[in-house]
């Protein structure tokens, strides 16, 4: 009796610490992203908005480390949904939101980059990107030449190797939603993290008085 | 396996700066303009379904119904007393005088313009006009009503008008036999 409550307990203690758990939302009281979506295609707004807010921030950060510049990821923002407004109508709730969601942004990015060729010479890195109001300022100072690296990495990064990171941290897609993103393989898209993670790495490790 | 094991950690590593460093929010300015937006389509379509398709459906009720309304009414009337069917042996001379040729057109009225016309011919030019011929085509219509008409101009002494009149009968009612036909 005694074994089976010490294995029922190790079994519980590593079901916590599982990583998928922390980010699981809690069943029956958050609809699915597609469950809005179907919502919204048959006029409800507020379903709308609800996904809008789950989607936003990411959706934004993504797009303004992969172009580089405030305005133009602003401006594929509105794109993005907009296309994806008037998408509703023709949805499908065949694959995962997000994955339509970022295949849409993606596409939209690609698109701005071979209409504007100049899009790898307009290189804007705002200052306020670095700093954030009320921290500490040791851990500012700290912090700052962590986040100043990486961020100069992650810029200096192909656009390719960037978009897949962005893709993995923001979207938290996996591999094979990466490569279907993208529209490359399985295989490319492991390597392309594989070579982003490994430049950030070093870049992060790097001493200070190399910068 | 230990350099996967290293890769974990550096990705940790990555990943952990990361979220230090990318904490943008949207803009509220942009988060304002997807929502109109999105709202503003969404709630156009929606209502623009539904604001059409009650009223047309209304419209398109009342329009049949009209149209239904002015089929029948453009319908002509049929009244039991305007149909007459003649009988042999019975005189209805008075009602089927009472009748016009458009409400009742017999299927040998061909027949009948064919002997007017043999008779205007045989009457001769001074005589008077089909119309006005002893035995009109109201009373031809009935092989009786027409019997009595020819009986008639015999008894009056016109037997000339009466003998090309009975021709005109012998071809319209050919096996008539009236109740004096000792002609």
């Amino acid at each position: 009796m005694a074994a089976t409550a010490e294995s029922l307990a190790r079994l519980t203690k590593t079901l916590c610490s599982s990583r998928d758990l922390t980010y699981a939302p809690a069943m029956g009281h958050t609809p699915d992203d597609r469950a809005l979506m179907l919502r919204y295609q048959d006029g409800d707004v507020t379903a709308f908005e609800a996904l809008y807010r789950r989607h936003n921030d990411p959706l934004y950060r993504y797009l303004l480390r992969l172009c580089r510049h405030r305005d133009t990821a602003e401006d594929i923002f509105q794109d993005v949904w907009g296309k994806i407004v008037k998408a509703r109508a023709s949805y499908r709730p065949t694959a995962k939101f997000t994955t339509f969601l970022y295949r849409v942004a993606h596409n939209c990015f690609v698109d701005h980059v071979r209409r504007n060729k100049r899009h790898a010479d307009s290189f804007e890195l705002d200052a306020e990107l670095h700093s954030h109001p009320g921290e500490q300022p040791e851990n500012s100072t700290e912090r700052g030449l962590a986040k100043e690296r990486l961020s100069k990495a992650l810029m200096d990064l192909p656009d390719e190797q960037r978009d897949t990171f962005l893709l993995h941290e923001e979207a938290g897609l996996n591999l094979d939603q990466i490569a279907f993103v993208t529209g490359s393989k399985r295989e490319t898209a492991k390597s392309r993290l594989r070579y982003a993670m490994s430049k950030l790495r070093a870049a992060i490790d790097e001493p200070p008085e190399h910068q | 396996m230990s350099n996967e094991r290293k890769n974990r950690e550096n990705d940790q590593l990555v990943s952990d700066v990361y979220r230090i460093l990318a904490r943008e929010r949207t803009p509220d300015r942009l988060d304002q303009e997807v929502l109109r937006l999105a709202g503003h389509q969404g709630r156009t379509r929606y209502s623009r379904t539904r604001a059409w398709i009650r009223p047309m459906a209304w419209a398109t009720t009342i329009g049949l119904c009209f149209a239904i309304m002015l089929e029948v009414s453009r319908l002509p009337s049929i009244e039991p007393d305007s149909i007459r069917i003649a009988v042999p042996g019975e005189n209805r001379v008075s009602e089927l005088d009472q009748l016009s040729n458009h409400e009742f057109v017999p299927q040998g009225m061909e027949i009948l313009r064919e002997a007017e016309d043999m008779a205007r011919a045989q009457a001769g030019p001074d005589q008077a006009p089909v119309s006005d011929l002893a035995c009109p085509l109201k009373v031809r219509q009935s092989a009786e009503s027409w019997w009595a008409c020819i009986e008639t101009l015999r008894d009056d002494g016109q037997e000339r008008l009466a003998d090309s009149e009975y021709e005109a009968f012998q071809q319209v009612f050919p096996g008539f036999v009236g109740p004096h036909t000792d002609k």
